[in-house]
């Protein structure tokens, strides 16, 4: 049935086979950690970036807050995170609305709900730079979380003042990392505001949702005029 | 509003915005103390061995499983009703809510910082550690009615130390050289491990929200405060201001966030509320 030759081909066919197997998922595991460092490495330079400008005391808070806003939009995910605080009413979100099935936003009404959400988690943000607390971080683990629509993720966890838990979720979008979440002592940022705004939106439609969100940031830019 | 679960309540909230960009620190001469090489209690970046298989961790369940829809299911959206929260007093609480915010605005905040102004942070930290350990039999009792020896020992413990080698509780030796960690328990607390349901939503006046449940065990707690016999009881009533204003300090710009974080900040803290309180039951 099979000569010596045709064993020798098969050994060697099937040898390569495995060992092309083989490499092929070490480079896909060297790819998925060296992909995770990338986001440790982001965690970091992110910290590193803001700390310069907080702790530097030529800088008033007015310019350091000007400062940090294109760090802010640098790093974060803002598009990603905005569809995913809005859940099933998201304008790509296909699940039935049932009764509720008007409140679904448009692309071009996500696309207004990405910019006032930017601005209102920026200015939550800013609001605490003259807070005079001191803070310690140290980054405890980074992991990888199981890929989602061909999306790589990965979770970095830091602890603030050596007791807070922060954790970071980031995927990768066009070779870079960018955070979508965070969550502290396990509340997510996201599902916090999901809650809020799938609550509001039983009783609201997305255009009244947009008006409150950007009647609170025309009020934070009112009560912060000079 | 009670300031420990005030604190607890928006604090997590007050931290997410804090680390938005904020992951890093400043030490006390303000140079960075972030060093993620050095400073890692666990290895960073675990390269896996190369196995069958990648091990992912836990996911964080802001995705659905379809790779199409990030939100796919089958079933039409529903009014959940199991996870409402009992709230038959909504037009009291809400009205009581606002009286809270303006008491905060208009009284509170503007007396703790002026009592920042007047006081050093040393002196704040010593009348809160004093506030702390003169309340010892709250957590005392409540942790013994857990059949929580160890946390009741240790409360006794505490109270022993700190207030003689503490100087009647104003240092806090016992958790800075003995590591004695203080407990945060209350009779409401007590009772909900009893397995006694939180009954309705309640928000009062000045102590802010509360339920049914918590409210019978703060009761309690009245009772079993050492502050409540100070006598006259213009003194006791003093006293008790004199530590709301201190809690507060440590607390300011926590509600003010909390508070331009959400469009309807009353729901928000009355699920905040009930969450935090859950939480607490169920840790051992």
């Amino acid at each position: 049935m099979f000569n010596k030759s045709m064993i020798n081909h098969y050994i060697k066919t099937v040898s390569t086979l495995c060992i092309s197997a083989l490499m092929l998922f070490s480079t896909s595991v060297n790819a998925n950690t060296h992909n995770v460092g990338q986001a440790t490495t982001l965690i970091a330079n992110a910290m590193q970036a803001s700390l310069s400008i907080i702790n530097d005391p030529a800088l008033s808070t007015k310019i350091k807050r000007q400062k940090l806003w294109p760090i802010v939009t640098t790093y974060f995910d803002f598009m990603l995170i905005s569809e995913l605080t809005l859940g099933k009413f998201a304008a790509d979100a296909k699940s039935p609305l049932g009764d509720y099935s008007d409140r679904r936003f448009t692309v071009e009404q996500q696309a207004r709900f990405t910019d006032a959400f930017t601005i209102h988690l920026g200015n939550l943000y800013l609001d605490r730079l003259n807070n005079d607390s001191q803070f310690s971080v140290s980054l405890t683990q980074s992991s990888a979380m199981k890929p989602i629509r061909n999306m790589q993720r990965a979770r970095v966890n830091s602890l603030i003042n050596g007791k807070t838990a922060i954790d970071y979720s980031l995927r990768l979008k066009d070779n870079e990392w960018l955070i979508y979440d965070i969550k502290v002592e396990g509340r997510s940022l996201i599902s916090s505001f999901r809650k809020e705004y799938a609550a509001l939106l039983l009783k609201k439609t997305p255009d009244e949702l947009l008006t409150l969100l950007s009647d609170k940031n025309r009020a934070h830019t009112e009560n912060n005029a000079e | 509003m009670r300031n420990s679960h005030y604190s607890s309540v928006v604090l997590p909230v007050f931290l997410l915005f804090i680390t938005l960009v904020m992951g890093g620190c400043a030490n006390k001469n303000g140079n960075t103390a972030l060093n993620p090489q050095t400073q890692t209690e666990q290895p960073l970046d675990t390269a896996p061995a190369v196995t069958s298989e990648i091990v992912y961790s836990d996911d964080d369940g802001l995705f659905s499983e379809d790779d199409d829809d990030l939100f796919s299911d089958d079933t039409p959206f529903e009014l959940d009703e199991s996870a409402e929260i009992s709230d038959p007093f909504y037009y009291f609480n809400k009205a009581m809510f606002h009286v809270n915010d303006k008491l905060y605005f208009w009284i509170l905040r503007p007396t703790a910082l002026g009592y920042k102004a007047i006081t050093p942070q040393f002196f704040r930290v010593g009348v809160a550690n004093f506030f702390h350990n003169i309340t010892m039999p709250i957590r005392f009792t409540s942790s013994l009615l857990q059949g929580d020896l160890t946390s009741s020992g240790t409360e006794l413990g505490r109270f022993v130390v700190n207030s003689t080698v503490g100087i009647l509780g104003v240092m806090d030796p016992a958790e800075n050289y003995l590591d004695w960690q203080p407990n945060n328990q209350d009779m409401g607390l007590t009772l909900g491990k009893y397995g006694i349901a939180n009954g309705p939503y309640i928000v009062w006046p000045i102590f802010g929200p509360s339920t049914l449940r918590d409210t019978v065990g703060r009761s309690t707690d009245y009772f079993l405060s050492p502050l409540t016999y100070l006598q006259p009881d213009k003194l006791s009533i003093s006293v008790q201001a004199i530590d709301k204003v201190n809690a507060t300090y440590f607390s300011l710009g926590d509600y003010e966030a909390f508070k331009q974080a959400y469009i309807d900040p009353y729901e928000r803290m009355k699920e905040f509320y009930i969450e935090y309180r859950e939480k607490k039951i169920a840790e051992e």
